[in-house]
Parts: structure tokens; sequence; C-alpha cells
């Protein structure tokens, strides 16, 4: 069966699906929350940063900061940088890259267009956005 | 009046915690309304025949009146999921979504006199690539060779004219499957003289390829632009596309020349936008090539790497209802 060009370059995402953040009411913020503390979520990288540094000096083998370390890296490999999806700096996961929140479909009119494309011809789809 | 500002998101829109900490530190009003708690712990609220319109939000125990709202930042409303109703079909609950949408239409229609960044309408005007490519030439600003056609034909022409193509989408990158989603980038592209039936199946977008000096987003804010060179020929995987690239990579500032600082700001306002995000590749010749402007682009990690106030810069637009 012969397929559109274009569909030749789709290349599958991979990763995981665990959202390292959680949305916390009271701030209207994300956060994550490390070692009891609920830190803001765009303030990660650097308090991981520093975290680095700091285990570095003090610690020998032990297991501090590792998940932030790891999520550093880990969210780097499996990011996909595109414009749709490319949310925050290098702390993508893939709960976001698999959402419909990017620079293109966002939501609500890619819902319409659903609908128009799936209409039948009656009165309530013939309002146009455009 | 006191400014009060309404973003229009969902809860995990982290881009958006950069502006609510920007506005907590002003001690700015604002209400982040995270579109998919509507209908369970956000209540709609409209009296037509009183010309009241209200959000009663449970969590906070608040109730806004879009009336007090002075601007609005739209980012990526989501509509509820529904998953919380019970003993409902697939179809019912496809439905229920639909009349959401509606009502979230209806708030911007509401809202349709407040201050924007950038207006829904307005996003969706501007979201089409292939107008972005018209207006942009008739801004005068160069653009690569580039052809949307499944006549193959015109695609062997285009070929001896430009021996070295890329292949792109034409409004999105981003395929869903019933299991793991795809991304399609912008790819090289070789033609295969077997493809004939192919390439006349569906229209192919084609550009031909700009050798690089690095790729360009300029984020642009009113009449400011901040500029991130993004050096993406250093690593094979990102040369054609940076997005595709797995490893970090590096950014540095970049001033514009002023024609062309000149041209994100004339081609914002075409579109009459009060922000976007706007993709060039820099030459190896020096020269700029205009490839995209998103509308509703991301800043967040720009802001992130390069230390600029795009924030600030957003939320100053906000308050100020405009510069």
């Amino acid at each position: 069966m012969k397929r559109p060009i274009i569909l030749d370059y789709a290349i599958e995402r991979t990763g995981n699906n665990k959202k390292d953040f959680h949305y916390e009411y009271t701030r209207d913020i994300n956060v994550t929350n490390i070692n009891g503390i609920n830190m803001p979520f765009i303030e990660l990288t650097e308090y991981s940063k520093e975290l680095e540094t700091k285990t570095r000096v003090e610690r020998e083998s032990d297991d501090e900061g590792y998940n932030l370390l790891e999520l550093t890296t880990k969210t780097a490999v499996q990011r996909e940088q595109d414009d749709e999806e490319y949310c925050l700096s290098e702390l993508l996961t893939k709960t976001e890259v698999e959402r419909e929140q990017d620079d293109e479909s966002y939501n609500t009119l890619e819902l319409y267009s659903k609908t128009y494309v799936e209409r039948e011809r009656d009165d309530e789809d013939n309002i146009n956005f455009n | 009046m006191t400014k009060t500002i309404l973003i229009l998101t969902n809860k995990d829109d982290v881009t958006v915690d950069y502006i609510v900490m920007e506005l907590q530190r002003r001690k700015i009003k604002y209400y982040r309304l995270n579109t998919e708690d509507i209908p369970s712990s956000v209540i709609i609220d409209f009296d037509i025949t009183n010309n009241s319109f209200g959000l009663y939000d449970i969590k906070k125990d608040f109730t806004l009146d879009l009336s007090d709202i002075t601007a609005v930042y739209y980012r990526r409303p989501l509509i509820s999921d529904l998953n919380t109703l019970a003993g409902i079909s697939t179809s019912e609950k496809e439905y229920l979504r639909s009349e959401l949408t509606y009502i979230l239409e209806g708030i911007y229609k509401v809202l349709r006199n407040k201050y924007w960044l950038n207006y829904v309408y307005r996003i969706r005007e501007a979201e089409n690539k292939i107008y972005q490519l018209i207006v942009a030439k008739e801004l005068g600003v160069k653009l690569p060779e580039s052809i949307i056609t499944n006549s193959y034909n015109s695609i062997i022409k285009f070929i001896g004219d430009n021996n070295d193509n890329i292949i792109k989408p034409i409004k999105s990158g981003h395929l869903k499957k019933k299991q793991n989603s795809a991304a399609i980038f912008t790819s090289k592209y070789d033609l295969n003289e077997n493809d004939q039936d192919r390439l006349e199946l569906f229209p192919n977008y084609l550009q031909r390829n700009i050798i690089k000096s690095f790729d360009i987003r300029c984020i642009v804010v009113g009449s400011e632009v901040f500029v991130a060179e993004i050096h993406s020929q250093n690593d094979e995987e990102s040369v054609i596309d940076w997005r595709r690239g797995k490893n970090v990579l590096k950014h540095s500032k970049h001033v514009l020349p002023d024609d062309i600082k000149i041209f994100c700001i004339s081609i914002t306002r075409k579109f009459e936008l009060n922000y976007s995000a706007i993709d060039f590749i820099l030459d190896t010749n020096g020269d700029y090539y205009f490839l995209e402007i998103n509308p509703n682009g991301q800043w967040a990690w720009i802001e992130n790497r390069l230390g600029y106030p795009i924030s600030s810069k957003i939320v100053d637009m906000l308050v100020n209802e405009g510069e």
C-alpha cells in the first residue's frame, strides 16, 4: 500500500509518563517534593545545580540529590524539543509531550476542528472560528 | 480600577508558573483559571438576563466576576476529560466536552474587549504556516524557496532548481497513535524516482535546505525582542531540525540587525498579536531566513537559559494593558 512521503519521517516518541511535579492549588504553581518541602518546579534546575555542587564536595557516595540529578538527565534525553511541546527548559516529561497543549493544537480549536470534520451538515456546526 | 489578570491555561502548564510567581512578587491580583477544572471544581455562574458572568472556585472558596478582569494571558486551556462523571458513554462524554468548549468560548467572548496576550482568535489566524510565509514575504524578509504540492512535475522542477532540500509538516509534527505518539521533524529529502505515486498522493511541503550557522529564536513581547542563538550545527541530529537533538544545545544571546528586528515587530503587529516566537536560520553568508512565527510559542526555556526578563515583560504588558 502506498503512503504519503511525509509519514516516512515519523519518529516514535519514547520515555515514560511519569510527571515529576504536581499542582498546588494554594500557590497556583507546580511543585516537587524535595526532602519534605514542596519546591516550585521551575526553580528546580537551579536547586539541583546547587545540590550537585554541594554534594560533590560533601558526600561520599550517598543518594542525596540523586533523584534531582536523574530528573535533569533523564528528561534531557527524553524530551522532544519541538516548539509544540517544548514546555520548559530541559525538565519536560513525556506527560507534557503527549498532551494536546502545544503551540499548534491549542485544545479548544482543535476540538472544534474535529467536530467540524466529523459533522453532519446541521446548523450548529456552521459557526466558524475564522 | 484595580488590575486583575486572568490566566487561561491548565494545571500542567509550568510556563505559566513563571508568570504567576512574578505576579505574586509584584502583589498584583490575578486568577489562574485551569480550565480543565470546569465544571468539577470551578462552577460556571452566568446570568445572561442580568449581565452577570461569574466563576466560583470551590477549592479557593472564591468568586470571580469576569467584568473585573482587566487583562487576559492566554496559554494552554484544556477541556475537562469528564472522567469523574459516571454512567455516560464515550459519545455522550464527547458531546459534553463539546458543550464545555462552547462555554469556554463564551468566556472568551465575554472578555473580548479586555487586553489579551494574545487574543485567541488572533492566534488562530496567525497559525497557518502558508499564510505566515505569504505575510513574511510581503514584509520583505528572506524565505527559503518553498513549495507545497502533490504535482510531480512541480516537484521535479523544484528539485532541479534546488538540489538540496528538506521536507516538513504543513501544520503539525505531532502524530497521535493508539499507543505511543510520534513526531515528524523537518528532515532532509532526497528524491527517489520510485516515489512518484507517493508524492502525488498528498501535498508535500518542500524547502531548499539553508546551510546554517545556527538557528535563531526571537521572542517578541510588544516592541521588545529577546533573541537566542541555538547552536544546532555541532550535533548531527540537530543540524536540520534543532528540536530533534537529544543533547542539550548551547544557547547564547544574539543581537539582530535593525531590519530583522523591525520585521519581527511588524509581523507580530500585522497579525494583531502582542506576543510571538519567531524562528530564523542565520546562514553561512550571514543572511537571515524566516521559518515561522508561533503566536503562542514557548519562551520559558529561553528565559531560563539566557536570563532574559521575558516573564517580567509579559507581566508589564498585562498590567499596563500594552506598552
